[in-house]
């Protein structure tokens, strides 16, 4: 499992203001080949429901 | 399904071990988070009877029984060795470390007499003995990682798959086994135990990065994946008086450790899937095995939650 792959991906994700893009990660994590962690970061996201770009935070627990 | 496990633990405890330390060693197994506390999980016991009764179709017998004991003592072993590794040095603890080897002594009692009629004993036993010392070495790995400081993220996953893969391969291989799966079913039986109990170190490695006060793996500085990319963070603050800050917490939280371990989490919960399938296509009954897997992961996005903030689609 190529762990440090992930991280700098993830680190390379992160946005100016501080926040992580999940769809730049997912993006970045393919064109790497790591599409083992791509399809995680897309199940994710489908599951926590980020906020939009720029948006406020979805429901409070979305998951419950 | 857990009243009759705890039942068959207590009986191996009054049937194979000594009065001398009998009550002693029952008590251990009463503390909090322990097999015979109301709110022990019995997470490596409870597995086992879920494969058992995946490859039998039966409810749980005597052999089940027994094969369970004897995962859920060796795991309960490793608890002791957790605690006296993350305590402070009292003096004490040599009780406690004398009583896991009585656990393991015990849990080899339970396997032998759970594997007698199995078909394959010898390799039943063998593949008991080579588990459970890939899951040793991952505990030590993890314990002299943490003594030695500067842990890489190749290192954390070594250690976590070798400590909590080899325990869930030692749990799922040796009840498949004893239940008569043939070998096709064993090897991945074994796969599944692999995955899913990696996912759940995961998954308590990312409640446990913020655990309460001197509890915190923070705090403690422990080789688990989301506290070694947390310290490869430039801006990472560290705690310095034993205790976890709001603004160490706060940094943590936004450092993408949190989202990093979880991703990790969702790969496993991925190929744990991918193996239900397969069991299930070569006819095993998995629907447990499907609820086991939810209920462990279910504590993952919980955890998640507090980062939340600091994702965007």
């Amino acid at each position: 499992m190529q762990v440090t792959a992930l991280a700098e991906a993830l680190v390379s994700s992160r946005h100016a203001d501080g926040a992580f893009s999940l769809a730049d990660l997912q993006a970045r994590l393919s064109r790497a080949g790591l599409e083992e962690f791509a399809r995680a970061v897309a199940s994710l996201a489908r599951r926590v429901k980020p906020r939009k770009q720029n948006g406020p935070l979805g429901d409070k627990h979305p998951w419950l | 399904m857990l009243g009759p496990l705890r039942r068959q633990i207590q009986e191996v405890i009054a049937t194979r071990i000594t009065t001398v330390i009998r009550e002693d060693l029952l008590a251990l197994l009463r503390r909090p988070g322990y097999a015979l506390h109301a709110d022990g999980a019995c997470r490596a016991g409870r597995l086992a009877l879920e494969v058992h009764e995946a490859v039998t179709r039966e409810r749980p017998g005597k052999t089940a029984l027994l094969a369970a004991t004897a995962v859920e003592l060796q795991m309960e072993a490793m608890y002791v060795f957790d605690d006296v590794a993350d305590s402070a040095p009292d003096g004490k603890r040599g009780e406690d470390l004398a009583l896991a080897t009585v656990l393991l002594t015990a849990g080899v009692a339970a396997a032998l007499e759970a594997a007698a009629d199995s078909p394959d004993r010898a390799a039943t036993l063998g593949h008991f003995c080579r588990a459970y010392s890939e899951s040793s070495a991952g505990q030590f790995l993890d314990a002299k990682l943490q003594n030695r400081g500067g842990a890489t993220l190749e290192e954390a996953i070594q250690a976590t798959c070798l400590k909590a893969g080899g325990l869930g391969r030692l749990v799922t291989g040796f009840s498949a086994r004893v239940a008569g799966a043939d070998w096709d079913g064993v090897a991945l039986f074994e796969r599944f135990g692999d995955h899913l109990f990696t996912l759940a170190q995961l998954v308590d490695d990312l409640r446990d990065a913020c655990a309460p006060g001197h509890d915190s793996d923070l705090v403690q500085r422990k080789a688990t994946l989301p506290v070694v990319f947390y310290g490869r963070g430039i801006d990472s603050v560290v705690p310095t008086d034993g205790m976890l800050s709001t603004e160490v917490r706060t940094v943590y939280e936004s450092s993408g450790a949190p989202l990093y371990a979880a991703i990790l989490a969702r790969a496993y919960m991925s190929r744990a899937e991918e193996d239900i399938s397969l069991l299930a296509q070569q006819g095993y009954a998995v629907g447990g095995l499907e609820r086991f897997l939810e209920n462990v992961d279910s504590g993952a996005l919980e955890t998640l939650s507090a980062a939340r903030s600091s994702l965007v689609a």
